[in-house]
């Protein structure tokens, strides 16, 4: 059995990684993947919710988030509605269509009181942030 | 439009079921690919270029399209639907106590009438009721010639009701209520309708209504004076012109005092005194409910044998109920039939478009006037008129209108996070 794994390790190395090789691409995304992962879920909600105590539209807030460097959203500009209109379903943003199809959203009543909590004791509502991450 | 922005909306809106949802989220991402697009075209590069940076930034839409899925997939509302159908098996309950459920078709036809019941209420659901507010002339139209078909063309009368019989269905005033609700509601949402054409309308489709019974009438009544406190219309005027309303009618009735029947006086008399002695003669009066009522006891008296109980299965339904299965039982129908009601008031409560509001805020009326009017004559503080209790007194005609209301409120629910399309019109390219 050994003996068997390790040919097949050397059929590998010959032939597969071989043709494989680390280009500079493949650096600089596993680099921004780490850049990523600095930020957690919660920090990307509260940042999105103190961004909409004004109205914003999801464009503007792709770019206000980048420049918080928040780059979660980076080659994945579409994950950013789902966070919205998921928030927008739970009762804490009002959204409005203007006339040239934009929809702009703000922090409600409630998104505000939400807002102030978890400003306050970051650690105590992180089960409805799960929530609302995941769905 | 180009190619890559075509399979790229076309990818995200293939995950997504709903119709209504797939349009919304279709234009604003569009919207947002214009602005990526046109941010990138400042910065000096090429159209094609543009584009494609535009929509390679978005992401997988295949992903964003199952998420978004999830989030706005129809949702089925429950919490009433398990009322309704526990209210309408609760109805066959007073069939079992009268011993009908083996030697008459009254069962049959009982059973027949809650599956139409149930088939109408989520037929309705999948109506999208939003289509139905710029209709409300068809509807007024609709419900007038009802009445007036029902005016010159009854063939029974029943308590002196017009009432159209054919074969075993009874079509009376009743059933015009829904088409005015879903009228007024659409003329309420519009911010045209004034209130000249209120009075005028309310008017002449109440004239209509007296040609029936006063409880039709009052059922209409209570629902458009309650509907038209959520309308556009000037609160202010609205008291006033209510006001003169209620300050007519009651002149009319002091003028109509002197004039009405004996036994008309007589009601309204034994209601506001029912132990004067005079009164007491009568076959079947308030005291005999209450003597009967009272004497049901916890547990009931699982048979009719020493007693008779008119209308044992329509108006008076929930005296026989009470009589046979005790107030424990009754109390626990009171509860389910209230739990309906509260529940269509918590929905309402969380909208914020005007229709579903003036629907919803009708239905709740017309539901709780039956009940309330229903259960008040029984206990007595309600006079006596000829409401059935919703989804428990016998007919298929009481048993539609019923359904009618909660298929409003399960099409309400099911659409109640789509609100942002009302204002979407003619926004997408």
């Amino acid at each position: 059995m050994d003996k068997r794994l390790k040919n097949l390790r050397k059929t590998m190395d010959r032939e597969v990684f071989a043709q494989l090789k680390f280009t500079e691409s493949h650096k600089k995304s596993i680099r921004e993947k780490i850049k990523q992962a600095t930020h957690s879920d919660e920090e990307i909600l509260i940042a999105i919710m103190q961004l909409l105590v004004q109205e914003k539209t999801g464009y503007q807030l792709v770019s206000l988030l980048q420049s918080r460097g928040i780059l979660n959203f980076k080659e994945n500009e579409g994950a950013l509605y789902v966070i919205l209109h998921r928030l927008e379903l739970k009762g804490i943003l009002t959204s409005s269509w203007q006339e040239d199809g934009a929809k702009f959203y703000q922090l409600n009543k409630k998104g505000c009181r939400l807002l102030k909590k978890v400003e306050e004791q970051p650690l105590s509502n992180h089960m409805s942030f799960k929530e609302i991450f995941e769905g | 439009m180009s190619e890559q922005r075509n399979s790229f909306l076309e990818q995200v809106q293939s995950q997504i079921k709903s119709k209504e949802a797939r349009a919304f989220v279709s234009a604003e991402l569009h919207h947002h690919l214009n602005e990526v697009k046109s941010y990138w075209l400042q910065k000096g590069i090429s159209e094609d270029q543009a584009e494609e940076k535009a929509v390679t930034q978005m992401g997988n839409p295949v992903s964003i399209g199952q998420s978004l899925n999830r989030i706005h997939r129809p949702k089925v509302d429950w919490t009433t639907l398990i009322l309704f159908v526990a209210a309408l098996l609760l109805g066959f309950l007073p069939l079992l106590s009268q011993g009908y459920m083996n030697d008459n078709h009254f069962s049959m036809y009982k059973a027949i009438f809650v599956v139409l019941g149930g088939v109408l209420a989520l037929g309705m659901m999948l109506i999208d009721y939003r289509k139905m507010a710029n209709k409300g002339w068809m509807f007024y139209l609709l419900g007038t010639a009802l009445l007036l078909f029902l005016t010159r063309h009854f063939n029974t009368v029943v308590d002196g009701q017009a009432v159209f019989k054919l074969g075993p269905l009874k079509m009376e005033g009743l059933m015009a209520i829904p088409f005015f609700l879903m009228a007024w509601a659409g003329f309420f949402q519009s911010d045209r309708f004034k209130m000249w054409k209120f009075i005028l309308l309310f008017i002449l489709s109440s004239y209509s209504f007296l040609q029936f019974s006063l409880t039709t009438l009052f059922i209409y009544v209570a629902m458009t004076f309650t509907m038209i406190w959520w309308s556009k219309l000037n609160k202010k005027k609205i008291a006033i012109v209510l006001g003169t309303g209620f300050a007519l009618v009651a002149a009319w009735g002091i003028i109509g005092w002197m004039t009405v029947a004996y036994y008309q006086k007589y009601r309204v008399l034994s209601f506001l005194n029912p132990y004067n002695a005079e009164y007491l003669t009568s076959k079947f009066g308030l005291l005999e409910i209450h003597h009967l009522f009272v004497g049901a006891g916890w547990f009931g008296k699982h048979s009719f044998a020493d007693q008779f109980i008119p209308e044992a299965h329509t108006n008076f339904v929930f005296l026989s109920f009470t009589y046979y299965y005790g107030w424990l039982f009754a109390a626990i129908l009171i509860v389910v039939l209230c739990l309906v009601a509260l529940r269509i008031m918590f929905i309402a409560r969380n909208l914020n478009d005007t229709y579903s509001k003036l629907l919803l805020a009708g239905v709740v009326m017309v539901y709780t006037v039956q009940l309330v009017g229903n259960v008040g004559m029984i206990v007595g503080f309600f006079p006596m008129t000829n409401m059935s209790l919703p989804f428990i007194s016998y007919g298929l005609m009481p048993i539609l209108l019923n359904a009618f209301l909660i298929g409003i409120v399960l099409s309400i629910y099911r659409r109640k996070d789509l609100m942002v399309t009302n204002t979407l019109h003619g926004n997408q390219q």
